[in-house]
């Protein structure tokens, strides 16, 4: 009993070690930075709550406006990229010639980093659609990127793009997981296609649901590299979203206390809307 | 059993050196390159008192040079057989400021890097080592290692000069017959540019080949607050700080005495750009996307930037790159002309903690490179850096835009770069902003010299 005892410790070490190495040290380390006027560099002085005081109270680094931003693209990002994701799962889970290309087609964008994405949307966004406003005059096409609204559709319609073909791959395992006599007996119930989307395969699939949202929710909230590439936050702070925003107050304000407050305040918001959002899911699924 | 082990020691290895290299991706470092080679020589080769084998490590900002650096490093081999020497080049886009505070906290800083100006000074200074007694100071020119001396100790070796200023398409000038030589004020910038707005606009520069490209005068590059913040701003801070970056760093508030050059400036140069009619769209206009296609290919005539854009320049369009000349740019002030803007880059410094050994082989190398005949030459030809030393003899960059810098600098038409004193973030992450939804309609300019108070005092509290 002991031996085996020892031999799960011993298993289990390396992942917990190296877990505690990346991940809860240095979430320590940071909490005690948050607390201190740390510039970077040198001394970091204890301040108490100061910087927490200061988030709350009188920030001038656009926090609030980028929490609400990022707020507001999450949930936005995560009901497009799931719909969409379980749209074409739907769709090439469909028994046609060409389905598995379509799969693969769909997966692509994902393969592609996010900087490289992003500037490659940057110049349809800005060139192409430029081109098409002078050919054809209309304003739609015009000034894309330079405020907050197209900013906000240009980065979700990369974000759909990109993560629209790996949410679909959750999806088709799940979907293909719905056992075939479920099906039929609701055929034989005469459930049509739509009665049979709502009733069987939706509530089937829900334990992918929760995959699929916990996943988008927490990416989208941590999006830094794509909303770097399309815009690098600007013009005027507009379009910066919380990663970029405490990346510019550490790096180039060299305020890294600052910015430690606020990637704390950060992790608790991001760790609670999570659990809720799990939780939520959880209840909702059916046991099979 | 031997071929296993080694097979498994090769593979350990080859997981580090991946896991390295990810390392260096994450910092975006531009150009990674590191010589090698082996440090063991026979001792006939090694010269004179030390031959001990002392490796030293380097982190500098410019990716231009990264290959050019690599050459100097394999010809120093010839010099110090001893020294190996393993660099790292971080540019183009990646402040070497975030990676060198990233070595400081791990404690792997490089035995040479780069700083300059009174707030790195604040960050590194647990790090410098102080060179004042290093042959080359005597020969720096006058001012040029100010950014770097703090209380007489001279801790920094320029790298090199540059100039700021409106980089200029002259041929275009020329043949449209308008004079550019002498412009000064504001009202002289923008009678030359009305000029060539007019011909561009009634078509009759359409025939000429050098035209045949034009779209329009000038171009804003919105998208950089680095542009429109840190360099612009000299307009205004060299009439109030008088030049020196220095006392800019000192003061605890901003008046914005002469922001309304600024604006005249920026509001002339969306005049006669492409953005005319739409002032929002140049919020999108940046530097290597737009600017620098755009006058390479001659649909601009007029970019602010500085000499070091020659090189892209010169890739795209060897031709227009020829005809490019730098103008000063207006300044702020009542008797204040045009000037270029002088911008000391950088300096070389010295890990004042790596042994005294690393120590010795990284100021002798600094040395040779600045100060040697085969140095000199690298430095020149190679890197094509505009030396900032008197002992450079006839030694003289050869692309147009260097050569401009130089003429300039020696008839007098030059101020410092004030900007280096400013509240760090403040140039972009303040004034440049706020300028951008000035351009976009989105402030006032009341609004944005308001915001740029704020923040300097802010910072300053």
């Amino acid at each position: 009993m002991k031996r085996s005892k020892l031999g799960f410790w011993l298993f289990l070490a390396p992942c917990l070690i190296s877990f505690a190495i990346v991940v809860l040290i240095p979430t320590i380390i940071g909490i005690y930075y948050s607390l201190t006027d740390w510039k970077g560099s040198g001394n970091a002085n204890f301040i108490g709550f100061e910087n927490y005081i200061k988030l709350f109270t009188n920030d001038n680094s656009n926090f609030w406006y980028s929490f609400g931003y990022t707020a507001l693209f999450a949930v936005t990002a995560v009901i497009c990229i799931n719909v969409v994701g379980f749209a074409l799962a739907l769709l090439v889970t469909k028994k046609f010639r060409g389905a598995t290309l379509l799969r693969g087609i769909f997966f692509m964008p994902n393969l592609i980093g996010g900087l490289l994405l992003g500037f490659a949307w940057q110049f349809i966004f800005k060139q192409v659609f430029n081109a098409i406003y002078t050919a054809t005059g209309m304003e739609f096409f015009r000034n894309w990127l330079t405020d907050s609204t197209t900013g906000f559709f240009a980065l979700l319609i990369v974000m759909v793009w990109q993560m629209g073909g790996y949410m679909m791959i959750i999806y088709i395992a799940a979907i293909q997981n719905i056992p075939d006599s479920v099906i039929e007996a609701s055929a034989i119930d005469g459930a049509g296609g739509w009665r049979r989307l709502f009733s069987i395969t939706i509530p089937m699939v829900v334990p992918a649901f929760t995959v699929g949202l916990f996943l988008m929710l927490s990416n989208s909230f941590k999006l830094f590299d794509q909303n770097l590439a399309l815009t690098k936050g600007g013009p005027n702070h507009c379009n910066e979203m919380l990663a970029l925003n405490i990346y510019n107050s550490a790096f180039v304000s060299n305020e890294t206390g600052y910015a430690q407050a606020k990637a704390v305040i950060f992790l608790i918001s991001v760790a609670t809307i999570s659990i809720i959002q799990l939780i939520a899911t959880k209840r909702a699924e059916v046991e099979t | 059993m031997k071929v296993k082990k080694i097979l498994a020691a090769l593979l350990v290895a080859s997981i580090c050196s991946t896991a390295a290299l990810t390392g260096c991706s994450v910092s975006k470092s531009d150009g990674t390159s590191s010589t090698g080679g082996s440090s063991t020589t026979s001792s006939t080769d090694s010269k004179s008192s030390s031959n001990e084998p002392v490796t030293i490590t380097i982190k500098q900002f410019k990716a231009e040079i990264d290959e050019q650096l690599g050459k100097a490093i394999e010809k120093y081999k010839s010099v110090a057989p001893n020294v190996t020497i393993t660099y790292q080049s971080i540019g183009a886009g990646t402040d070497i400021g975030t990676v060198l505070k990233a070595d400081m906290s791990a404690g792997t800083m490089p035995t040479i890097f780069n700083a300059i100006g009174p707030s790195e000074y604040e960050v590194y200074k647990d790090y410098l080592e102080d060179l004042s007694d290093q042959p080359w100071v005597s020969h720096a020119t006058k001012g040029s290692l100010d950014l770097l001396t703090v209380d007489g100790k001279v801790y920094g070796l320029p790298v090199s000069t540059e100039g700021l200023g409106l980089v200029v398409n002259k041929k275009i000038f020329d043949d449209a017959g308008i004079d550019i030589s002498n412009l000064k004020s504001m009202k002289d910038f923008d009678d030359a540019f009305s000029k060539l707005d007019a011909k561009i606009k009634d078509g009759s520069l359409s025939n000429v080949d050098s035209c045949k490209n034009l779209k329009s005068v000038t171009a804003v590059q919105g998208a950089e607050t680095w542009v429109l913040g840190d360099h612009a701003e000299n307009i205004f801070l060299v009439p109030e700080f008088e030049g020196d970056p220095f006392k800019a760093y000192n003061s605890k508030t901003i008046e914005m005495k002469y922001a309304n050059t600024y604006k005249d400036y920026t509001d002339m140069m969306l005049k006669y750009s492409e953005f005319a009619d739409n002032k929002k769209g140049a919020v999108t206009y940046t530097y290597s996307g737009n600017a620098i296609p755009d006058i390479a290919t001659g649909k601009v005539a007029v970019i602010q930037q500085g000499n070091w854009a020659y090189g892209e320049i010169n890739k795209i369009d060897e031709a227009t790159a020829k005809n490019l000349t730098l103008l000063p740019m207006p300044i702020g002030g009542d008797n204040q002309d045009a000037a270029m803007v002088s911008i000391l880059s950088q300096y070389w410094t010295v890990n004042s903690k790596a042994s005294d050994a690393e120590k010795t082989a990284a100021k002798d190398f600094l040395n040779w490179l600045y100060q040697s005949d085969e140095g000199k030459d690298i430095i020149v030809n190679s890197f094509g850096f505009i030396p900032v030393f008197d002992n450079y003899g006839d030694l003289t960059p050869s692309d147009p835009l260097s050569k401009a810098v130089v003429d300039l600098s020696s008839s007098g038409k030059v101020v410092n770069a004030v900007f280096k004193g400013t509240p760090d973030g403040w140039g972009q992450n303040v004034f440049g902003a706020a300028v951008q939804a000035y351009i976009s309609g989105e402030k006032t300019w009341d609004e944005v010299v308001k915001t740029a108070q704020d923040g300097w005092a802010e910072a300053k509290k």
